[in-house]
């Protein structure tokens, strides 16, 4: 079930109608309201994470008494996908290095994959498993204390805003409100931001991503036939696209997330507005980010090992960044890639020692100067993000290293990009000066105001015709 | 205006509220009117599926609902052989007094929409053909029906419901720009090419302009095979047609009008095709018309090519009478249902 469906508005309001009215009765409501949604991709998938989930409250509540429950629950769930997300991955390189099909790879394969070969992939595995896994480190790490009720922690781990495609939560940041929701009522302010959230996401999903997506997708399937300024087309469109998607999704999750009376972490800050590699990690899937830094970054030694661990703690964490978006070494080359601008972004830093460096670069023209230059940087990594091959990737870095400055502005589609970008910069207004923009907003008329509303719901129904598009970050 | 109610507009903000009445009215007075997907009448179009609504609301204004006597409802079939202007000259009556309501790729569901749409501007409604066949009564695909999505009421969407459809027809219900996207969205498109709007209003006197022509490969065996095929898939012969029929019906009973349900003639060729392999879903057709017919005390008749005289030349393809066969039968159909009518 998708946000952008009319089926999932009408399990909204199936769901909010009795949430609001019985407040006692919420906890059950989301109960099975979760397992509803999640159930409508497989009732198959659905008992799989009702499952790992139950292995991991019982890890956690038994981990006090039998220290290595706390590794069985880890082992459950790092199995669980491993299993499913990698196995044909690892079987295809076992192969691939055999030179030859081997009987237990055949065996897994049938496991793994439906009728057809594709691989069938637990919808949200990647979220929930590190969700799970960084609920039993903060109760281990004594950060936490566990929940004693399974319902209230199974609606921890799987209330239906974040449970496909995040924002990963931490038990100390979601469980409390989660304990506290027969308890507080829903305020109007809060519903209307939820309202204007998901608004703003329905917009940016199918107004622009899904219309950026028929333009990156011919250019992607053919690239041996691009010019090289058609290469950093394709590669910004879709750095775009994944970003309208990918927010899209977040800003829905964090709205439907007001609407339920929850707080969700926000996912993203206009991140190609980033000056460097660091600042663009703490913009981009920021909740990720945070999970690679502190479970595996810091759980690696971060920087406390000396000089040369540190950046090879880094460079690890990137790795496994990548890995976790996806089964294939163009992800883990795109892990590696940020890895190592990290690692180069990192030896710059002890200039800012130096007084009249560090005062250069916390001036706004080096900032925008640095936002200039790191653009085309972040822009060039998508590449091993979207195409579908290691070696496709390299033949399109190699074609964008000739491209000509003055052909790519010339090329139709960048003023295209251009607009994109100056619509970045407008939301970056609108949710850093939230204040000043409500208040300028709500300066014009209402009539005016009404009009764009309507007028941007219609664009929205016109954009989704009959097909629905689903979101790229679904797959991870 | 209760407190509480200005309250919740209030907090709802003024821009949201104008937002809802504009959509609203965009609603009602634009996505709810057929005159808005109307293709016109060129190469056949006949409208296309909602606009024909529009070509009947025409035809039904210029012919003024208080003189019509005798009603035709179903759907191409019945377009093309049952010929108001015929019909009233071989009964010797004016032709303002018989209006055909049969809509291209008509169902049940539709007829009942056009009956309770213009029942009561029709007084003196005496008599009613309804033509009914096959697909008619295959509810498989009811909630996918483009016309359905743009008249059925909540109830009738209730029971078209299923696990994929629930969404589209149940928002589609409260906002046709949502229901009908697809429909309205095509035509920004057709805007572009041209072809939208239509350069006149196309009005056919007595209902929908009949075609008068088929491509020569729709009159085949092979073709009929396949027309066979598409009105049997997924045969579903219980749902919300079956049940419109009834209902249909049973508004006829109860206002006193005299209504025959009528099979019209096919080529042999069609008959052969659903006799070689859907026997056993016509036979639970038959038992369904004739079971709805009997209840609401309407008569139904099965009515072959050769008993209304009418030969392979008659038709345009496998199941359309072309405009020979259309004079053949509607003098029939006239004469033999209607003629004691004055």
């Amino acid at each position: 079930m998708i946000f952008h469906s009319p089926e999932f508005l009408v399990f909204l309001i199936a769901l909010l109608i009795p949430f609001y009215a019985f407040r006692k009765a919420r906890i059950p409501l989301l109960v099975v309201a979760n397992a509803i949604f999640y159930g409508a991709s497989g009732f198959g998938l659905l008992l799989l994470f009702m499952a790992v989930t139950l292995v991991t409250y019982l890890a956690v509540h038994g981990m006090r008494r039998w220290r290595p429950l706390f590794w069985v629950g880890i082992a459950v769930n790092a199995g669980n996908l491993l299993f499913f997300k990698y196995t044909l991955m690892i079987m295809d390189t076992v192969e691939r290095l055999a030179g030859r099909s081997l009987l237990l790879t055949g065996i897994a394969r049938e496991w793994v994959t439906d009728g057809s070969g594709a691989l069938i992939l637990p919808i949200g595995i990647s979220f929930y498993t590190f969700q799970l896994i960084a609920y039993m480190i903060d109760v281990r790490r004594g950060d936490i204390e566990p929940t004693p009720n399974p319902f209230k922690f199974w609606v921890f781990i799987s209330v239906f805003p974040q449970l496909i495609a995040g924002p990963i939560m931490r038990g100390s940041e979601l469980m409390p409100q989660v304990e506290n929701l027969p308890n507080r009522s829903v305020r109007w302010p809060e519903i209307r931001y939820g309202l204007y959230l998901i608004f703003i996401g329905l917009v940016k999903k199918t107004v622009f991503a899904d219309n950026i997506e028929k333009l990156v997708n011919p250019l992607f399937a053919d690239i041996p036939s691009l010019s090289p300024e058609q290469a950093w087309i394709a590669a910004c469109l879709f750095g775009f696209q994944i970003y309208f998607d990918f927010s899209a999704y977040s800003d829905m999750a964090l709205g439907l997330g007001h609407l339920l009376g929850l707080k969700l972490v926000v996912n993203f800050r206009t991140p190609y507005l980033s000056g460097s590699p660091k600042e663009f990690w703490e913009r981009w899937h920021i909740s990720l980010s945070r999970w690679i830094r502190d479970y595996i970054y810091i759980g690696l030694g971060g920087n406390r090992q000396g000089y040369v661990r540190t950046q090879i703690n880094l460079f690890a964490a990137m790795l496994i960044s990548g890995l976790w978006h996806g089964a294939a070494w163009h992800f883990v080359a795109w892990g590696a890639v940020h890895g190592l601008i990290l690692i180069l972004h990192r030896w710059t830093l002890p200039l800012n020692k130096i007084d009249r460096v560090k005062k250069i670069r916390s001036s706004f023209p080096y900032r925008v100067l640095a936002t200039a230059a790191f653009f085309p940087i972040v822009t060039w990594t998508w590449v091993f993000f979207r195409a579908e091959t290691l070696s496709g990737a390299w033949d399109m870095t190699r074609l964008m290293a000739h491209a000509d400055p003055a052909a790519l502005v010339a090329e139709p589609l960048f003023a295209l990009i251009a607009g994109l970008y100056a619509l970045h910069i407008v939301e970056w207004f609108i949710r850093e000066k939230e204040g000043l923009a409500d208040r300028i907003w709500h300066w014009l008329p209402a009539v005016f105001r009404g009009a764009v509303y309507a007028g941007l719901i219609l664009l929205i129904f016109f954009n989704m015709k009959g097909e629905t598009y689903e979101f790229i970050y679904f797959q991870f | 205006m209760a407190r509480g109610r200005w309250q919740v507009i209030r907090r709802l903000g003024w821009g949201a509220l104008v937002a809802f009445v504009l959509l609203g009215l965009l609603d009602a007075y634009v996505f709810r009117d057929p005159a808005l997907y109307d293709l016109g009448n060129k190469n056949g179009a006949r409208g296309g599926f909602i606009g024909q609504f529009a070509h009947i609301e025409r035809a039904f204004e210029a012919q003024g609902g208080e003189a019509i006597e005798y009603a035709i409802f179903g759907d191409s079939q019945s377009i093309d052989a049952l010929r108001p202007d015929v019909m009233a000259e071989a009964l010797g009556v004016p032709a303002e007094r018989i209006f055909n309501f049969s809509v291209s790729g008509g169902k049940p569901t539709d007829s009942l929409y056009l009956y309770r749409t213009y029942a009561k501007q029709m007084p003196n409604l005496r008599k009613a053909i309804y033509v009914v066949n096959e697909h008619q009564l295959n509810n498989a695909d009811a909630g996918d029906d483009t016309k359905f999505k743009f008249h059925a009421s909540l109830t009738q969407r209730l029971k078209a419901l299923d696990r994929d459809n629930y969404g589209e027809l149940l928002v589609g219900w409260a906002l046709r720009s949502f229901g009908l996207r697809t429909e309205w969205t095509a035509l920004v498109g057709r805007y572009r090419a041209g072809t939208w709007p239509p350069e006149e209003e196309a009005m056919f006197p007595g209902g929908i302009e009949p075609l008068r022509w088929a491509d020569p490969k729709t009159k085949t065996p092979e073709y009929a095979a396949e027309v066979a095929d598409r009105w049997f898939r997924d045969w579903q012969p219980e749902g919300v047609y079956t049940d419109a029929l009834a209902e249909l019906l049973e508004a006829f009973r109860e206002r006193g009008v005299e209504t025959v349900v009528l099979q019209i003639p096919r080529m042999p060729w069609f008959e052969a095709a659903v006799e070689e392999k859907y026997a056993p879903e016509r036979d639970v057709y038959l038992r369904k018309v004739t079971e709805a017919a009997t209840k609401a005390g309407a008569t139904f008749e099965v009515i072959a090519a050769a008993e209304a005289g009418l030969s392979e030349e008659s038709f345009r393809d496998v199941n359309h009478v072309n405009p020979d066969g259309a004079e053949t039968f509607s003098r029939y159909a006239a004469r033999r249902w209607w003629g004691n009518a004055d």
